[in-house]
C-alpha cells in the first residue's frame, strides 16, 4: 500500500485487513509500526491470541505479518509497505494446528508453503512443505466462511474481502 | 498514528511489544522473551519450522 509518509504507507496497509478481519472477529490488528526503524514490523490479531471463530466445531485463527516499509518512485510511491512473511494458522477447540500457511523468508523454506498438522488426522504432512503461491488473508477467512462454516460477523463479508482483496492485489509485486 | 484508532487498529509502543513477545514466549515455549530472542540469534532453538516456534518468533522484531 503507498502513502505519501511510511505512517501514511503503514496505516493505509493495515486498515483494509482490519476491514477484511471484521468479517470474523472484533478484535483489534495490532502492529509495532515505528517510523524511526527501518526493519521488519509485526501486525497481528487478538492481542497475539488465537482468535475463537463462530463455528461447529470450534475453531481458532491466529494471523501474524511481517512488513518493511520502502521507499519507491512511480505509482506506487513515495513509500509502500511491503509484505515480509505470514503465518495464518487454523487451529482446532484445543487449539492444536490443522493447518497453516507460512511464507517465511528468514527461515527455510523461504517459498509459500502450507502445512497439513497431525491434528487434522494426517499423520505424515506436519513436516512437510507443501508448495503454494502467494496467499492474501482474504483468501484464508472465505476459506473458513466458506468450506469450514465459520459464521461472518459481518453480512457484507462477501463484498468486503473481495474489496479489500483488490487493494492488495493491485499493490503486490508478485503472486 | 493513533494509539487506539477507530479504525480498529493499535500501535504498540516498544515495551508493549516486548511484554507480547515475552507473554507469548513464556505460553508456547515456556522461556521468557528475552531467553527466546538470545537463543534464536545463537541457532540453539531447533526445529524452528514448529507452529509453537513460528508463533514466537513472528514476533521478533518486538524483541529490540
Amino acid at each position: 500500500m503507498a502513502g505519501k509518509t511510511p505512517k501514511q504507507a503503514v496505516e493505509n496497509f493495515l486498515a483494509p485487513i482490519r476491514q477484511a478481519v471484521s468479517c470474523i472477529t472484533h478484535s483489534f490488528v495490532i502492529s509495532g509500526f515505528d517510523p524511526d526503524r527501518a526493519r521488519s514490523h509485526v501486525l497481528t490479531i487478538n492481542n497475539g491470541d488465537p482468535v475463537k471463530l463462530t463455528s461447529t466445531p470450534s475453531l481458532y485463527l491466529t494471523v501474524q505479518m511481517q512488513y518493511r516499509v520502502v521507499e519507491v518512485k512511480g505509482d506506487r510511491g513515495p513509500w509502500k509497505v511491503t509484505t515480509a512473511g505470514y503465518n495464518y494458522s487454523v487451529q482446532d477447540r484445543l487449539q492444536k494446528e490443522l493447518f497453516a500457511y507460512h511464507w517465511h523468508r528468514w527461515i527455510n523454506p523461504s517459498y509459500p508453503h502450507l502445512h497439513v498438522c497431525q491434528a487434522s488426522g494426517v499423520n505424515l504432512l506436519r513436516k512437510t512443505h507443501l508448495p503454494t503461491g502467494r496467499i492474501a488473508i482474504e483468501d484464508v477467512l472465505e476459506l473458513l466462511i466458506e468450506q469450514f462454516k465459520v459464521k461472518p460477523i459481518r453480512q457484507d463479508w462477501e463484498k468486503t474481502l473481495k474489496k479489500t482483496k483488490a487493494a492488495y492485489e493491485k499493490f503486490r509485486t508478485w503472486a | 498514528m493513533k494509539r487506539n484508532s477507530k479504525n480498529g487498529f493499535r500501535v504498540l509502543s516498544k515495551d508493549e511489544g516486548e511484554k507480547l513477545l515475552d507473554r507469548q514466549a513464556r505460553r508456547y515455549l515456556g522461556m521468557s522473551g528475552k531467553t527466546f530472542v538470545r537463543k534464536w540469534k545463537a541457532k540453539e532453538i531447533t526445529n524452528p519450522d514448529r507452529p509453537e516456534v513460528m508463533r514466537v518468533a513472528f514476533l521478533l522484531p518486538f524483541g529490540g
